[in-house]
């Protein structure tokens, strides 16, 4: 009968030590659904686009060439998306094809993600519009610029900042 | 008198039982849903959350966070404007069974 008890005893330890884990605190840092995942770049990539216009036009106070204004988006985009992946997610943006004409800056882009949860596999790529006009003024010391959005008749000021310039 | 035999087998269905209940008390602690709500990762708190209303909520020691990007392409600066991280962690709460 000893022998017994002593056996209860330790399949009772062996059990309760499994479920130990499920008593003690968990924390979790969790990533979004690749449909969020790719909303959401895809929504910063457009307001890296503005900032990296506003930028750049600010840099000489005048509307600057197309390379110049690509050149920027790009060094912009690779920081966001660095820092975008640094979360735990696994994005890509491609085939970012923008126009000057006028002082209108315009294009498509790409932005597609991927995500594998337990047995899931998933993966959305979406293509974003964005046109956006760009107006500068040199008051002298200061140099105004704004980045109109102008999207779908939608016109709204993205940025807009006045500092002192040179 | 029982049999040799009899007892045997009362007493290996009895240890059978007792490790099915607590499989299956193991199974329903470790692998059922802890947080029984739909997980939405936009509620009415992380919305406050994401329009600026609500500020970094705390860390949770029992629950789940996620980090977004805020990016203000409006920000004051003729470099990039920065990228800020901004957390949101929620609670389990009392949805565990332990």
């Amino acid at each position: 009968m000893e022998n017994k008890g002593l056996f209860d005893l330790m399949f009772m330890l062996i059990m309760l030590l499994l479920l130990l884990p499920s008593a003690t605190n968990h924390s979790l840092n969790v990533t979004s659904s690749t449909y969020s995942q790719v909303n959401e770049l895809g929504i910063l990539v457009d307001a890296s686009i503005a900032d990296a216009l506003a930028d750049e036009t600010f840099e000489n106070c005048v509307l600057a060439i197309q390379a110049n204004y690509n050149a920027k988006c790009t060094d912009y985009r690779a920081t966001l998306l660095t820092r975008f992946n640094a979360l735990g997610n696994n994005c890509a943006i491609t085939n970012f094809s923008p126009t000057l004409t006028g002082s209108t800056y315009s294009g498509t882009y790409n932005v597609s993600c991927q995500k594998t949860a337990a047995d899931t596999n998933s993966y959305i790529e979406k293509q974003f519009t964005f046109s956006k006009t760009i107006f500068v003024n040199n008051g002298g010391t200061t140099c105004r610029v704004r980045i109109v959005d102008s999207y779908g008749g939608l016109d709204y000021n993205q940025v807009d900042y006045n500092l002192s310039y040179p | 008198m029982r049999s040799k035999a009899f007892i045997f087998t009362i007493t290996a269905m009895y240890f059978v039982m007792l490790f099915i209940l607590f499989l299956g008390l193991f199974i329903f602690a470790n692998q059922k849903q802890v947080y029984n709500h739909n997980i939405s990762l936009i509620s009415k708190t992380s919305i406050k959350y994401l329009t600026g209303t609500v500020s970094d909520t705390p860390p949770a020691t029992n629950g789940w966070c996620i980090t977004r990007i805020i990016y203000d392409a409006n920000m004051q600066s003729q470099n990039q404007s920065t990228l800020q991280n901004k957390t949101y962690c929620e609670n389990y709460g009392e949805q565990r069974i332990i």
